[in-house]
């Protein structure tokens, strides 16, 4: 029997580019985790052999199991729950209107009011769910038009916890589609307002420790503080006798200040902290035709790191700041924020 | 603001001490144990400090060598030493000095030029030494140069003075530094 009877051609290439991108590390996990195919089917497989000659029987699988695009739509949500790192992702904030009360929440009626409203607006979508932990439910959303099929290829991600007012959603060239997808957020999970927030990164359980306000908690509930004590010192205290430090108390001033600051646990992970300034010239230094310049002096500050706020927590124990550090830099977790815009008062 | 001064103390037996100043305390950390690997008949002690001036309630010893440290890469460790240095008194700098730019290996990330130490070294009549203190050969060449003229410094070596070093370091071939 031909493949082309079998199967819309379309979904072939959709299942064969959905496999091909899995790397083979995780291949295995992966598939175990779709849980389409059954425990025999997958023993079937030999995984030693070159990928497109496996990415041919995979399809075969799905041929026999009749996937539909669903179903592969579910395969690449679970590539995406386990390469999240890969997705820059954005968080949304919802906000229901003063005189609104508490509803029950329904994960059910929440997907069908979700898929009903994108469906309405657009016609050709493809929307997916699968639940996750912690009542979280993972959507996919492939765009279409009232008069094209949905894009398979640039998808959005979207991560909502059931009763937050959060939900992460993974950039997407496909700037026109935000609009609607919180339009449809804000409705099914029966909010009143959606803003997007300044806070981007690639680790999404960072930024859902930073609105949560988990990392917080983490230090209450751990006391395994003096290892990190130790650590955050930047050096070991040398047992020398020849060696004296002179500043101890500054140090240990250094180090308690730290300490309140960033607290003692482990720091979210974020990329980057970006300041727009749009600020006046101020100070004489080098005085003349800056410092008489009525408009404002642009200039954009980025820090980057792979662990931004770990860097900027050690940069006074290292001695190359001062302690304490500027509550711009130190405000990140707290305001939830990596984007800033500073203007003169 | 107590001023450190070169003289106002006796010198302990056989003891000489170094009194190393930098922002950076693991680099300052690392140097040390640098110096106490090397050879050296004198008894030596090793201070390490953040900035000048030292807190006024402790006993120490008198400092025979004071060694300041600039990482290039950090406009905030120039800035630091350039503070600490007025707390010195005049008398160090008789030779009792040395400025040390780390660094300079790294070009692209160094944010201050090197004839601005050069200049700061030159104001205060002082040797200037560069010396990539990451890199651990380095390190232990220049742990081994600080232990000598701590020794001379400190007066365990006959015939040679503080003073009489810091005219032997004034290199004739370097350009006048006015030009610079």
């Amino acid at each position: 029997m031909g493949r082309a009877r079998e199967m819309d051609e379309t979904l072939a290439e959709f299942i064969r580019r959905t496999i091909f991108k899995i790397p083979m590390a995780t291949m295995m996990t992966v598939l175990e985790t779709w849980g389409f195919l059954s425990e025999s089917q997958l023993q079937s497989l030999n995984f030693k052999q070159r990928k497109e000659s496996l990415v041919h029987n995979l399809l075969l699988l799905c041929e026999e199991n009749h996937a539909s695009i669903n179903d592969v739509a579910l395969l690449d949500i679970v590539y995406i729950q386990v390469h999240r790192h890969q997705k820059m992702w954005n968080v949304f904030h919802m906000s229901k209107g003063p005189d609104e009360d508490v509803d029950i929440f329904d994960m059910e009626e929440f997907k069908s009011l979700f898929k009903k409203i994108l469906h309405r607006a657009l016609k050709n979508v493809t929307v997916s769910f699968r639940d996750a932990q912690e009542n979280a439910v993972w959507i996919r959303i492939a765009w279409g038009t009232q008069h094209k099929k949905p894009n398979q290829y640039q998808p959005t991600y979207v991560v909502y916890h059931s009763q937050t007012p959060f939900a992460f959603a993974s950039s997407s060239r496909l700037k026109s589609t935000v609009p609607l997808l919180g339009q449809a957020l804000t409705v099914a999970s029966k909010h009143h307002q959606i803003v997007q927030m300044d806070l981007r990164s690639r680790h999404l359980d960072s930024l859902k420790a930073i609105v949560f306000k988990q990392f917080n908690q983490t230090f209450e509930n751990h006391n395994s503080t003096t290892p990190l004590q130790e650590r955050s010192l930047g050096v070991d205290i040398n047992m020398d006798s020849r060696i004296i430090h002179e500043n101890t108390i500054e140090k240990e001033r250094v180090r308690r200040v730290t300490q309140e600051t960033f607290g003692v646990c482990p720091q979210p992970q974020l990329e980057f902290a970006q300041y727009k300034l749009e600020t006046k010239f101020k100070g004489d230094l080098y005085g003349g035709i800056l410092a008489k310049r009525e408009e404002p002096l642009r200039c954009l500050i980025k820090f980057s790191s792979p662990h931004l706020l770990e860097a900027l927590k050690s940069l006074a124990p290292a001695g190359i700041a001062d302690a304490p550090l500027s509550p711009l830099l130190t405000c990140i977790p707290n305001k939830a924020m990596n984007y800033f815009k500073i203007r003169d008062k | 603001m107590s001023v450190l001064r070169p003289l106002d103390k006796l010198p302990g037996l056989n003891m000489a001490t170094i009194l190393l100043v930098g922002v950076e305390d693991a680099l300052l950390q690392q140097l040390a144990d640098s110096m106490l690997k090397e050879d050296c008949a004198s008894e030596m002690r090793v201070h390490l400090a953040k900035s000048l001036p030292l807190p006024s309630n402790v006993n120490r010893p008198r400092i025979d060598l004071v060694v300041f440290v600039i990482n290039l890469h950090s406009k905030y460790s120039l800035q630091n030493v350039e503070k600490s240095l007025c707390h010195l008194d005049a008398g160090f700098f008789l030779g009792k000095v040395c400025f040390l730019a780390t660094g300079a290996g790294q070009d692209s990330h160094c944010s201050i030029h090197r004839n601005t130490v050069r200049k700061l070294a030159h104001t205060y009549r002082s040797p200037l030494l560069f010396c990539d203190l990451e890199v651990d050969g380095f390190r232990a060449s220049m742990a081994q140069r600080l232990v000598r003229m701590l020794q001379i410094c400190a007066g365990h070596v006959p015939g040679v003075s503080a003073l009489n070093l810091l005219s032997l370091l004034r290199s004739p071939e370097s350009p006048p530094l006015e030009e610079l």
